[in-house]
């Protein structure tokens, strides 16, 4: 039995998916196990069997081209959110991609070329021209493979539930209601503050200080900056690889040719240029 | 792998490169970068799509069945964890910023079975699972660690987090918040915690121990101070260290001017109010003195070219930094010793530390991140 699966390469934390064949879905997930695969989803996907030489009905050649279809959809298909597709077309006419018409134009349509093919004895290469031929006129009017859909119309919202009014209505849990929304929606613009803010930063490097007195953009640093950055990082990423291999990491003073004088812009600038030197010198080693 | 079982591409491609998902609601593309700042008192964390959480430095663990079914978890953390502190084995596993056991200063805890260290391993844990993770999602973290931290420790640390990481990074915390500020040059960064308070000067590399200056007196000191001012105050009063520090969090100040401060403190069992104004001050004021001291000694072992640039860029941050006028005090108490300066209070000083780690997980190469795995 053949199986789709969607996972995980472990090493690499990329996405992949392919095809495992197995005689039981235990025996899939461990042969990707195997692989360095983490499995998210495993579902059966049955080899389609293309006859090479034998002449079959139609129905059933039909049906063996449905099933390479279907392979082709659920490989090509990707997944969204369905609340943002009610959100977006909600009430709207729209024409959604009918995989059961596609299944039978294109059965149809290569059917009937290949017909053709035979009744005009074309050789193997003008039938398979034809075919594609076929295929591509069947694709190229998008009313061969949708079919229009109407999503329901939007319900009016209920309406809003008094608060603080008397005796008369439910007051205290339309307030804990209403409290309860604030919350989320406080938390949720931290969240989104904090997300722009960070794409702020990264949209460009050395502008856009916090607090604090002497604070401002250097654009004309930037290039500079950068640079301390980098050798910044590589000294905290060389601390810690020696730290996990057991090793007291050596502090940078010593790594670096020593500076005349610490702080300042320039004094900073040569010791930090000496110790690139030594770390790429280092990075230039063997593994 | 079974004889019976192969794994075939895509027609015409490897199975490694068969298909990139671009948008997936089940795949994940990157790993979870989280920045975490592990305090004595208090651990913050923040993740990329913008989650954060603090949580008190308290781990509890059930005394037995009878607590566990009460609790309904085999370790509670946090505020849940000291409020039912009589119910369970509770551990707060940072001493000064590292974990119990790891520190072989004056006064440190032994931490004979270890129990401390399986509890920062625990609550790094719970903090990691605050970010809600997704299902074999990698994590890859930036921890903050005091300034004067010993390889030891760092050690500890490494081996706490890697429990629930799948790399981690260990950086110094003052420079953690002067990075996520972007300010790596003429800076002076003051974070005062519960352990300890750490000052660091930044001059545009990674610090060195000259750069450096940990101050053993911090929250904790303070609250022991508060309470032991006010037992001299009002013998008669029954109070306890925990409330000290949440009257010191609630009133803290240093400040020359000050509403009063009434505070209600159980006598023979009965609550009555207490003026606890100048005796907080008091209190509080114990952290002035040392902090201009390693302000001091930095400042004028610094390039003179750049003292006053530096006096001028002081940052304060962690919790410390929430008392009220402790900036200004600082200011007033420099300019006797060191000359006149400017005191900043960094924006949200419990989750400044974090925020730069997080800056640093997000910069640093993937390479480095794969070779730390």
């Amino acid at each position: 039995m053949r199986y789709l699966f969607r996972g995980l390469i472990r090493e690499t934390g990329k996405p992949v998916v392919g095809h495992v064949e197995a005689d039981t879905e235990e025996t899939a997930f461990n042969a990707l196990a195997d692989n360095g695969i983490v499995t998210e989803s495993l579902s059966p996907d049955p080899k389609p069997n293309f006859p090479s030489t034998t002449a079959v009905a139609p129905s059933n050649q039909q049906a063996r081209y449905a099933d390479a279809l279907d392979s082709a959809f659920d490989t090509s298909a990707h997944q969204i959110a369905f609340d943002d597709l009610t959100e977006r077309y909600r009430g709207k006419r729209v024409w959604v991609i009918d995989r059961d018409k596609i299944r039978k134009r294109v059965a149809q349509v290569v059917d009937q070329a290949m017909t053709d093919a035979q009744a005009d004895l074309d050789t193997d290469v003008e039938t398979r021209e034809r075919v594609a031929r076929a295929i591509e006129g069947l694709f190229k009017d998008s009313k061969n493979i949708t079919s229009p859909q109407q999503l329901p119309a939007p319900t009016p919202p209920p309406p809003p539930m008094p608060i603080g009014r008397g005796a008369g209505g439910p007051a205290i849990g339309g307030l804990d209601a209403q409290v309860d929304r604030l919350a989320s929606l406080i938390s949720t613009a931290e969240s989104v503050l904090a997300a722009i803010q960070a794409a702020a930063r990264n949209a460009s490097f050395g502008g856009g200080g916090g607090g604090g007195g002497g604070g401002g953009r250097r654009r004309g640093r930037a290039s500079k900056a950068n640079m301390v950055q980098n050798d910044v990082l590589l000294e905290i990423f060389k601390s810690n690889m020696q730290l996990q291999r057991g090793v007291a990491p050596v502090p940078a003073a010593a790594e670096a040719a020593p500076a005349t004088d610490a702080g300042g812009g320039e004094a900073v600038a040569t010791a930090e240029s000496e110790a690139t030197a030594g770390a790429e010198s280092e990075e230039s080693k063997p593994a | 792998m079974s004889e019976k079982s192969t794994i075939r591409p895509h027609i015409g491609k490897n199975i490694i490169e068969a298909k990139r998902r671009d948008d997936d609601g089940g795949a994940i593309q990157e790993p979870l970068l989280l920045g975490i700042d592990l305090g004595t008192s208090r651990s913050s964390v923040v993740s990329l799509d913008g989650k954060r959480k603090t949580v008190e430095s308290y781990v509890g663990y059930p005394k037995d069945a009878v607590a566990k079914k009460l609790l309904k978890a085999d370790v509670i953390y946090g505020k849940h964890a000291l409020e039912n502190r009589l119910a369970v084995e509770l551990y707060r596993p940072l001493e000064k910023g590292v974990i119990k056991g790891t520190f072989d200063g004056e006064g440190a805890t032994i931490d004979k079975e270890g129990r401390n260290v399986e509890a920062a391993k625990d609550l790094v844990g719970h903090l990691v699972e605050m970010m809600e993770p997704g299902r074999d999602e990698l994590i890859y973290a930036v921890i903050g660690v005091p300034s004067l931290a010993s390889s030891k420790n760092k050690q500890a640390m490494i081996d706490a987090a890697k429990a629930s990481c799948d790399a981690v990074m260990l950086v110094s915390e003052p420079f953690t918040v002067a990075y996520g500020m972007e300010r790596m040059s003429d800076i002076l960064v003051i974070d005062i915690g519960a352990g300890t308070s750490d000052l660091c000067r930044m001059h545009g590399t990674v610090p060195t121990e000259e750069d450096e200056v940990t101050i053993p007196i911090a929250g904790d000191a303070v609250d022991s101070k508060l309470l032991e001012l006010i037992k001299q105050a009002y013998p008669k009063a029954s109070v306890t260290q925990n409330m000290c520090k949440s009257f010191k969090e609630q009133y803290g100040y240093v400040s020359d001017t000050k509403d009063k401060i009434e505070v209600l403190l159980p006598v023979d069992g009965k609550p009555t109010p207490h003026d606890i104004t100048g005796i907080m001050r008091d209190a509080c004021s114990i952290l002035i003195d040392p902090i201009v001291q390693g302000i001091h000694k930095l400042v004028s072992t610094f390039n003179p070219e750049y003292q006053e640039r530096l006096r001028n860029n002081i940052l304060l941050s962690g919790g410390g930094g929430l008392m009220r006028g402790l900036n200004k005090r600082i200011e007033v108490e420099m300019e006797k010793i060191v000359g006149s300066g400017k005191v900043t209070i960094v924006e949200e000083p419990l989750y400044a530390g974090a925020v730069g780690a997080l800056q640093l997980a997000q910069d640093m190469p993937a390479d480095y991140w794969q070779q730390l795995r």
